[in-house]
C-alpha cells in the first residue's frame, strides 16, 4: 500500500497544482516589455520603408468577419506598418479595455475609442499620450474644426489640461418637430404653430380630422425612456433645454445665469402642467411610459402619428417612409414654438464627438512608430482618406457612376464594414455622401435651423471623484424626477398643487440635489 | 405507505399543488412568450400582438440566424466545442483529484485539501489571470476558456464526499484481482459513480455554455466568439444606443438605434441558445436525480 500511497500523492499534487495554479497564479510578466511591439524590418528593408509592428485594438460598431481584412491590409501597405490587430466591438463594452490597461498590456493605438469617461481615467493613470502636444504634426486633422469649435473641443475633450484623444467631426442632425404635411393640409393648417397654445389647437384640429390618430407621437424606450423622449419636445418651448453633457445643469439666463437643474426648475413644472393637459385631452400618446421603440415606429408607419419631435433627417429616411399612406409626406419645422413671448431656447449642438483615436503613452519613446501612426491619422483627415475609410476601395466596395459614388450592388455600410473592414473615421466623406438624401437633409436642416440654437453649451471638467458623485447622484435624481414627471403627465399627482411640487423638490434634496449643484456651480460660471 | 386522506392533508395537498402550478407557470410563460416571438412576423411583434402563441407564424428569424448571419452558426459551433472540451476536461480532472483526496491515508491530505478549497475564497483576480493566459500563449484559443477553470473547488468537495462513501470492499476486491489505483478508479469506481459524474458534468457543461465573460476577455477573433457573447452583443445594442444618447452622442445613438437587430431575431437566437441544454436534461435526468442527492444523507 505504501507504493500506492506515493502514486496517489503524486497524482493529487499534480492535480491540485493544476487547479489552484491556473486560477490564482501571477507569473509576474506584467512589467516585461511587450515583444509584439518591437519594430521589425520588412524583408530586410531599411530606414523609412521598414514595416513597423504596431498593436492596434479597434472598437467598431460592426465587427469585421475576418482579420486581416482589406482595410487592414491596405493601411499596412500604404504606411509600412504591420498591425497586430484586435477587434473589441462597441457592444462588447469597455471591460476588456479596462483589463488591458490595468494589466499594462494595452495596444499602441486605438483608432476609434468611444468612451470619454474611460479615456479620462486612463489618461490620468498615465497610459495615454497627450496627443494635443503633437497637433502641429496633424494640420489636416486640425483643419476639420473651426477655431471656435477647437476651443470648445479642448474644453470638452481635455483631461488635466491636455488633450488625450482626437475627437471626430459630428454630423449633426437637429431635433425638431416633424409633421405630416398631408395631414396638416387636410386639416387646413397652413403654418406650423409658433406658440404652445397654437400647438395645442393644432393637435386638437388634427385629432378631429383623424380621430384614430395620436396627434403627438412619443418615441418609446426602456425604463424611463418614454417620458424622457416625451419631454424632449417641450423643454425648449419652456426655455428649459436639456444639456446632456452636464446632466441637465445649466446657467438659466432667465434666472440671471444661475446654475439650476432643469428638472427642478419652475419652468419644468409649467411644462409638465401643459403636457398633462395634452394627455388629458388625448392629444399625446397615451402609452408613452411603456411604449417600445418598435411600437412607436409601427404607429408612425401606419399613419397613427401626425407630429413627432425627431431628427430632421427622419423626413427622408427610407426606414420611416409612409409607403402605405397615399400622399403621406413628412416635413420638419424650421422654428421651435415657444410657450411665452420670448423665443424658445436650445443648445447649440457640438460639432465634434468625443469618439476617435487614442495613443499609448509608450509611443513617446518610440518616435518611429508614432510618426507612422500620425502619418496615417493625418491622411485619414484628408478627403481622400475620408473616402477610403467610409467607402473602401473603388470597384471593390464602391463604384463611380457618372460622378456619383455609391456602394456596389448588394453592399451597404454594415456589409462593407463587416466584410471589408471599412467604416467612416474622423469625419464622414462629403464626396461619398453628396448624393445621400439623409446627409443632404441634415446639412440643409442645420443651416435652416441655425437661428434656433441660441445657447452655447458649457463644459464641466469634473474630477474623477466628482464624476463618480455626479454619476451616482444624478442617476438617482433622474429616477425620482422621471417617475414624478410620468405621474404628473398622467394626472396621478396634481402638478398645480404647491404641496405636491414642494414634496417633489424635497425628495430631490434628500437624494442630493444640492450636493451635485454645488459641484456644477464650481465650473458653470 | 399509508395515504393520509384527512381533510387537513387534502387542503395541504391542494395548496402544494397550487403553488407548484403557479411556479411552473411563472417559469414557463416567459419562455413560451420568447419562443412565440421568435416564430412571429416582425410587424405583429411591433404592434404588440404576440402573446403566448405566435402571431402570423413564420420562420424568417430562424432563416436569418441560420443562413444570413454568418456569426451565429459559427458561434454556436464554438460554444459546442468549448462546452464539450471544457466539460470532458473538468470531469477528468475533478474525478481524478477527488478520488485521490478521498483517500484518508493520502500523504499531506489536509494540506492538499486546504489548497483545493482556497480558490473558493480567494482568486487571483482578473488582471493577473489575463496576464497569465497571455503569457502562456492561450489567447484566442479554447484553452483560455477551459484550462483556468479545470477544477471547481465546490464540485471537487462534492465528489470527494461521493468517493468517500464508495464501498471500500469493492476497491479491495479489485486490488486483490490485480488492479492498480488508476485501474480501480477507471474500471470499478467510475462506472459505479455515474450519478455523481454525470451531475457534475451537467453543471460544468451548463456553466461553459452560459459563460461569456472569459470569452470576452480572451477571445480576439470574432470567428472564435461563443454564442453567448454574440447574444450579449445583440441584446446590448439598444442599451448602448441609450447610453450614447445620455452621453450627448445623439448622432451615434440614433445611428445605432436604427440598426438594431430585429426583436424576432434576438429571441430566435435566445431560443437557439437554450435548446441544447433543454435537450440534454431528459437524457441525464435519471442520473441527475440521484447525483443531486449526494451528501444529503449521512452514513
Amino acid at each position: 500500500m505504501g507504493k500506492s500511497n506515493w502514486k496517489v500523492t503524486l497524482l493529487a499534487l499534480v492535480m491540485v497544482v493544476a487547479a489552484t495554479g491556473c486560477s490564482q497564479a501571477n507569473n509576474g510578466n506584467a512589467n516585461e516589455p511587450d515583444q509584439g511591439t518591437e519594430p521589425t524590418a520588412d524583408g530586410g528593408a531599411s530606414g523609412g520603408d521598414a514595416a513597423v509592428k504596431i498593436s492596434v485594438a479597434s472598437m467598431p460598431k460592426y465587427p469585421p468577419n475576418q482579420i486581416p481584412n482589406d482595410y487592414i491590409k491596405e493601411v499596412e501597405k500604404r504606411f509600412s506598418m504591420q498591425w497586430d490587430f484586435e477587434s473589441i466591438p462597441l457592444t462588447a463594452g469597455i471591460e476588456k479595455y479596462n483589463v488591458m490597461f490595468a494589466s499594462g498590456d494595452y495596444p499602441d493605438f486605438i483608432p476609434n475609442m468611444n468612451g470619454p469617461t474611460s479615456v479620462a481615467k486612463w489618461a490620468s493613470s498615465g497610459y495615454l499620450l497627450p496627443i494635443g502636444d503633437y497637433i502641429d504634426k496633424l494640420p489636416n486633422y486640425r483643419k476639420l474644426f473651426s477655431d471656435e469649435d477647437w476651443e470648445l473641443l479642448l474644453s470638452y475633450g481635455s483631461t488635466n489640461g491636455k488633450l488625450y484623444m482626437l475627437p471626430s467631426v459630428a454630423s449633426s442632425d437637429p431635433m425638431t418637430w416633424i409633421y405630416r404635411k398631408d395631414a396638416f393640409d387636410k386639416a387646413g393648417i397652413t403654418a406650423f404653430p409658433a406658440t404652445m397654445d397654437e400647438l395645442y389647437e393644432t393637435a386638437k384640429k388634427l385629432k378631429e380630422t383623424y380621430p384614430d390618430s395620436v396627434p403627438i407621437g412619443v418615441r418609446g424606450g426602456t425604463e424611463n425612456g418614454g417620458v424622457k423622449n416625451l419631454m424632449n419636445g417641450f423643454r425648449q418651448a419652456f426655455r428649459n433645454p436639456q444639456s446632456s453633457n452636464t446632466r441637465g445643469f445649466w446657467n438659466d439666463p432667465d434666472q440671471g445665469g444661475k446654475v439650476v437643474w432643469n428638472m427642478a426648475s419652475p419652468k419644468h413644472r409649467d411644462m409638465l402642467a401643459f403636457i398633462a393637459k395634452l394627455y388629458k385631452d388625448g392629444l399625446i400618446e397615451k402609452e408613452f411610459a411603456t411604449l417600445t421603440q418598435d411600437q412607436w415606429k409601427a404607429k408612425r408607419l401606419t399613419g397613427k402619428v401626425l407630429l413627432d419631435f425627431q431628427y430632421a433627417s427622419h423626413t427622408v429616411d427610407p426606414g420611416y417612409a409612409l409607403t402605405d399612406i397615399p400622399g403621406g409626406q413628412w416635413e420638419y419645422a424650421r422654428t421651435l414654438p415657444s410657450a411665452s413671448e420670448q423665443p424658445a431656447l436650445e443648445f447649440k449642438p457640438l460639432n465634434f464627438s468625443l469618439f476617435g483615436p487614442i495613443f499609448s503613452s509608450k509611443l513617446a519613446d518610440e518616435p518611429e512608430k508614432l510618426d507612422r501612426i500620425l502619418e496615417y491619422v493625418e491622411w485619414g483627415a484628408t478627403p481622400e482618406g475620408q473616402l477610403f475609410h467610409q467607402a473602401g476601395l473603388e470597384n471593390v466596395t464602391y463604384v463611380n457612376e457618372g460622378g456619383t459614388l455609391k456602394y456596389k450592388d448588394g453592399l451597404d455600410r454594415q456589409k462593407v464594414a463587416e466584410q471589408y473592414g471599412f467604416d467612416w473615421w474622423l469625419s464622414q466623406s462629403d464626396d461619398f455622401l453628396k448624393s445621400d438624401a439623409g446627409y443632404l437633409k441634415k446639412q440643409e436642416a442645420m443651416k435652416e435651423f441655425a437661428a434656433n440654437f441660441n445657447v452655447t453649451p458649457k463644459n464641466a471638467p469634473l474630477t474623477e471623484e466628482e464624476q463618480e458623485t455626479v454619476n451616482t447622484t444624478v442617476s438617482a435624481l433622474e429616477d425620482v424626477a422621471l417617475q414624478f414627471a410620468t405621474k404628473a403627465v398622467m394626472g396621478m399627482v396634481d402638478i398645480s398643487s404647491d404641496e405636491v411640487w414642494n414634496g417633489y423638490l424635497n425628495d430631490l434634496e434628500k437624494v442630493g440635489l444640492s450636493q451635485v449643484q454645488a459641484i456644477f456651480e464650481k465650473y458653470l460660471k | 405507505m399509508v395515504k393520509d386522506t384527512s381533510f387537513g392533508s387534502r387542503i395541504l395537498d391542494f395548496i402544494v399543488h397550487a403553488v407548484m402550478v403557479f411556479v411552473v407557470l411563472i417559469t414557463l410563460l416567459p419562455l413560451l412568450h420568447v419562443v412565440s416571438i421568435s416564430f412571429s412576423n416582425p410587424d405583429e411583434i411591433m404592434r404588440g400582438r404576440v402573446g403566448l402563441w405566435p402571431a402570423d407564424f413564420n420562420l424568417d428569424a430562424y432563416f436569418t440566424i441560420l443562413f444570413e448571419n454568418a456569426h451565429i452558426p459559427r458561434s454556436f459551433l464554438n460554444s459546442v466545442i468549448i462546452t464539450v472540451i471544457g466539460t470532458v476536461l473538468n470531469v477528468l480532472f475533478t474525478t481524478i483529484t477527488a478520488y485521490s483526496l478521498s483517500k484518508r491515508d493520502l500523504l499531506f491530505r489536509p494540506f492538499f485539501l486546504m489548497l483545493s478549497v482556497l480558490p473558493m475564497f480567494f482568486t487571483g483576480g482578473i488582471v493577473p489571470q489575463f496576464l497569465l493566459i497571455k503569457s502562456l500563449g492561450m489567447m484566442d484559443s479554447v484553452w483560455a476558456l477551459t484550462v483556468p477553470v479545470l477544477i471547481s473547488s465546490w464540485w471537487l468537495i462534492i465528489m470527494i464526499s461521493f468517493f468517500k462513501n464508495f464501498p471500500q470492499e469493492l476497491e479491495e476486491a479489485a486490488k486483490l484481482d490485480g488492479c492498480g489505483e488508476l485501474q480501480t478508479l477507471i474500471r470499478i469506481v467510475l462506472p459505479l459513480s455515474m450519478a455523481g459524474v454525470v451531475t457534475i458534468a451537467l453543471f460544468y457543461g451548463v456553466s461553459h455554455w452560459n459563460s461569456y465573460f472569459s470569452a470576452m476577455l480572451y477571445m480576439r477573433s470574432y470567428d472564435n466568439y461563443p454564442l453567448q457573447l454574440i447574444l450579449r452583443e445583440i441584446v446590448l445594442q439598444s442599451t448602448m444606443a441609450e447610453q450614447l444618447a445620455s452621453q450627448g452622442n445623439a448622432a451615434l445613438a440614433e445611428d445605432m438605434s436604427t440598426k438594431l437587430t430585429p426583436e424576432s431575431v434576438q429571441y430566435a437566437t435566445l431560443v437557439v441558445s437554450i435548446v441544447p441544454m433543454l435537450v440534454i436534461y431528459p437524457f441525464i435526468q435519471k442520473y441527475f436525480v440521484k447525483g443531486i442527492m449526494i451528501g444529503s444523507l449521512k452514513g
